[in-house]
Formats: structure tokens, C-alpha cells, sequence
């Protein structure tokens, strides 16, 4: 797994998205960080268990999606969600 | 899945994309959304001007009106209001300026009273949830505390069209499924087959943008809803009433608001008993009879515990409170405790024990 950068940087991960009820856009790792050696663990997906993103997301950095949106031109797509 | 993974990886591309985990710090007058939602979506604008959301929930079932085809429709519509926005402008800009409340008393959900203490510690140790869902019971409980009034639209929050006698396909973006024709929407001549393509003014992405709509509406008064026509290439300008009440055909009992109510204003929970229940218990079947299920634990320092302290019994049944009826239902019920009542009443139950007739008497918190 690629390592994960600080919160606030963009990456890219593994996106599983189950589309089918329930819609979720984070499926479960099945692993929680407690008790596992998992590195990065300052971060803040790892924290979370929220580990398999697809694409470019911006991790809890409104203000540096703001700024990439008005250099591309892009609208914002804003998900907020409590991982499981 | 892979398939629709393809499709929707190369919508996603032409957005940039935010994933926020945490509510502290949220500025809520840029995002106002359904806190009891599991996942709540914003397009928008850089410069913070809202396109629209997707979202919706209803019930227990978190699922049951999301949809991938509806989510991408959505997308869609709100890439064109991208592209639009730069044509059209200022036009365009005041269309969308009732995407978003200007009048929020709090501006993050650290301002309002009592959130602080219980979401504290997730702001140290940021694998802890926010608990957004914590948020509207806190709303009620800091309104309720200074005395300010509750009404119908701070308790059935984000009403579906449902409660005006249409249902919308989640598949879509807001089609109508079906119409019960003696509604206000069949009244206004909405049918199935229509598109709702815009509510008071503001185009319509989802269902959540109807929602919203229908959630900043009057107690009474009218929604106006610009449909597309299944059979023709038409649009038409409806009129759907708001009757006084309109928001109560609506159901809260699923909602968090619940737990924080029943915990720390009344003291206990409770549920309905079916009608063989009743008839188990030789109890009238035409009156609502509930059960206490559970009175609020003792390490819970804010909850209500007179009740408990007054004689209050797991498994006690309520046949009538402050000498009537109960409320009819659980909605009913959470609106009684709500806007009936203020901390400090006296409230008295007449509860049936072992088939004896007992009354409690204690004070609301």
C-alpha cells in the first residue's frame, strides 16, 4: 500500500466504491489500526480505518481543494462522511 | 462494479474532490446538511456557491434512496451548472443563493451549547467520530434550555415530498414515482413521470435538493415546482400547498434527536405496544399505550433520572400522561416533549404495573 502523506496532501489510494445499497464510498478494510502495525499511524486515515480510495482526493484540506478548483477551473465534488 | 467504478472514476475527474471525516472546525454557514445522514455530498463552486447536494435519508435504512444512477445524474447536472456558471453568471448566482441559509445561529457546531462537552476529546485524538448525529438533539436541547420556542421545522428537518403525497425515484434526480392524488402535490396536478427541475426558483439536482427546499419552507404556505412533463416536451409552472401541520405526516422516530430527548429531558425510553399486546394486557385498543424499554443509566450525568428516582419501572406501561391520552405516535411523542413541555414541569403518567394502576409524578429536566 502506498505510504500515506500528512493530512492536507494530495494522493492516491485504492477506491472501492460499493454502489450497490448500501452506497458507500469507502468499503471497509476489514482492519482496524488498533493493535496492528500499521504504518503512518499519525495519519489521519489510518486513525480512521479509512483506507481504500481511488483517485485524487483531498483529505480533510478544504482550503487546498478551494485553491486547486479555482487553478483548474473545476467545480468542487464535497463528500462528508464518518467512515466505519 | 468494476464497470460502474470506470464510469464513475471518469466522472470524478472532472471535479476536485474533498473527503472531509470530521465535523469540528466545519463551517457550517458553507455546509448545512442533514446531520443524520451517514454521508452527505456538496457540489459546489470554489468560491463556496452550492450547485446542489446528494443525500437522503428517510428512516433507519440509510440506503434506501441513494442510488449510483441517481448520484450520476446529479454529477451531471452539476457539471452543466459548472459550465453555466460563467455564461450566465449573476443570473445563475441568484437561482443558487437559496442553496444555502444565510441565518444559522451557530456558525460551527462547537458554538452550540453543550456539543463542546461531548465531541471535546475528538478534537485531541482525531480517530474518534465527531458525531455530527449529536447535533440537531443538541440544537433542540440548547433552544429548550433558554427557553426559546421549538418549532415543527427545528423537529422534522429535511421532509421528503412523501409527507405531500408524492414519491420521487432515487434512480433519478427528482422524477416522480407516484402521486396520491387527494395531496397537495396531486392537487397541484404533479404526476408521475414528471421531473421536478426546479423548487421556489432553484434548480433541482436530487432528491436532497428537494429536501432542502421543502426543509427552509413555511409552517404554511406554498412551494412553487417547475416540472417537465413526461408525455410532452413541456414545462409547467405547479403550485403546491403547505397546509398548516403539513411537516407532522412526516416520521422523526428514527432520528438521534430521539436518544438525547428521551435520555435528557424525560428520562426514559419507550415503545408502542402492538394491538395484541394491548389485548394481552385487557388495555383499550383504540388508545396508544407505551412500554418503558429503559430508563436513563446512572453514569449518564446529563440524562433525566427522576423518573427513575419517582418510581418509574422497565416494563411499566403509560396509559395516559398529564391525565389524557398519550401521544398518538413516537413522532407525536418526541414533539410533546419538545414544544409541550419546559424543564422543571411537573409531568404525571398513569402507568399499569402487574395489572395494578399506579401514577408517577416527577419533573422534566
Amino acid at each position: 500500500m502506498t505510504r500515506l502523506r500528512p493530512s492536507g496532501a494530495r494522493y492516491h489510494m485504492a477506491w472501492a466504491i460499493g454502489l450497490c445499497c448500501p452506497l458507500l464510498l469507502v468499503a471497509p478494510s476489514g482492519h482496524h489500526a488498533c493493535g496492528q502495525d500499521v504504518r503512518g499511524k499519525t495519519s489521519l486515515q489510518h486513525q480512521l480505518d479509512d483506507l481504500e480510495l481511488k483517485g485524487t482526493w483531498y483529505y480533510d484540506d478544504l482550503e487546498a481543494a478551494r485553491k486547486e478548483a479555482r487553478r483548474t477551473g473545476k467545480p468542487l465534488f464535497v463528500v462528508l462522511r464518518c467512515p466505519p | 462494479m468494476a464497470r460502474r467504478d470506470k464510469l464513475f472514476s471518469k466522472m470524478l475527474d472532472q471535479f476536485v474532490c474533498v473527503r472531509l471525516v470530521q465535523c469540528y472546525g466545519l463551517d457550517r454557514d458553507l455546509f448545512q446538511f442533514d446531520t443524520d445522514l451517514t454521508m452527505a455530498i456538496f457540489f459546489m463552486n470554489a468560491d463556496g456557491t452550492v450547485y446542489g447536494r446528494y443525500g437522503t435519508r428517510a428512516g433507519r435504512d440509510d440506503a434506501a434512496f441513494v442510488h449510483p444512477e441517481g448520484l450520476r445524474k446529479a454529477m451531471q447536472a452539476a457539471l452543466g451548472l459548472h459550465q453555466s456558471i460563467s455564461l450566465l453568471g449573476d443570473q445563475l448566482r441568484r437561482k443558487l443563493a437559496d442553496k444555502q441559509e444565510n441565518d444559522t445561529p451557530w456558525s460551527s457546531y462547537e458554538q452550540i451549547p453543550g456539543v463542546k462537552r461531548r465531541v471535546a476529546p475528538a478534537a485531541q485524538d482525531s480517530h474518534k467520530c465527531y458525531h455530527c448525529h449529536w447535533v440537531q438533539g443538541s440544537e433542540i436541547l440548547a433552544r429548550r434550555r433558554a427557553g426559546k420556542k421549538i418549532d415543527d421545522r427545528h423537529l422534522w428537518t429535511y421532509p421528503m415530498l412523501d409527507v405531500l403525497g408524492a414519491k420521487l425515484d432515487p434512480r433519478s434526480k427528482a422524477t416522480v414515482q407516484e402521486v396520491v392524488e387527494a395531496s397537495p402535490a396531486g392537487r397541484a396536478g404533479l404526476r408521475r413521470g414528471d421531473e421536478i427541475a426546479e423548487l421556489n426558483g432553484q434548480p433541482i439536482l436530487s432528491i436532497a435538493d428537494v429536501q432542502w427546499v421543502l426543509h427552509r419552507s413555511p409552517d404554511k404556505g406554498t412551494v412553487s415546482a417547475l416540472v417537465r412533463r413526461a408525455d410532452r416536451d413541456a414545462v409547467e409552472q405547479l403550485t403546491i400547498e403547505l397546509p398548516a401541520g403539513w411537516r407532522r405526516h412526516g416520521d422523526i422516530s428514527w432520528r438521534a434527536i430521539q436518544w438525547m430527548l428521551r435520555d435528557e429531558a424525560l428520562g426514559f425510553h419507550m415503545e408502542a405496544l402492538a394491538a395484541k399486546q394491548k389485548r394481552h394486557h385487557h388495555l383499550p385498543a383504540d388508545r396508544t399505550v407505551y412500554r418503558v424499554t429503559r430508563l436513563a443509566p446512572g453514569w449518564y450525568k446529563q440524562a433525566n433520572h427522576a423518573p427513575q428516582a419517582a418510581g418509574l419501572r422497565k416494563g411499566d406501561l403509560i396509559v395516559a400522561v398529564n391525565d389524557r391520552p398519550p401521544p398518538a405516535d413516537m413522532s407525536r411523542f418526541l414533539a410533546w416533549i419538545a414544544q409541550e413541555t419546559r424543564p422543571g414541569d411537573m409531568v404525571s403518567l398513569e402507568v399499569v404495573r402487574r395489572g395494578h394502576r399506579k401514577t408517577i409524578r416527577f419533573r422534566m429536566q
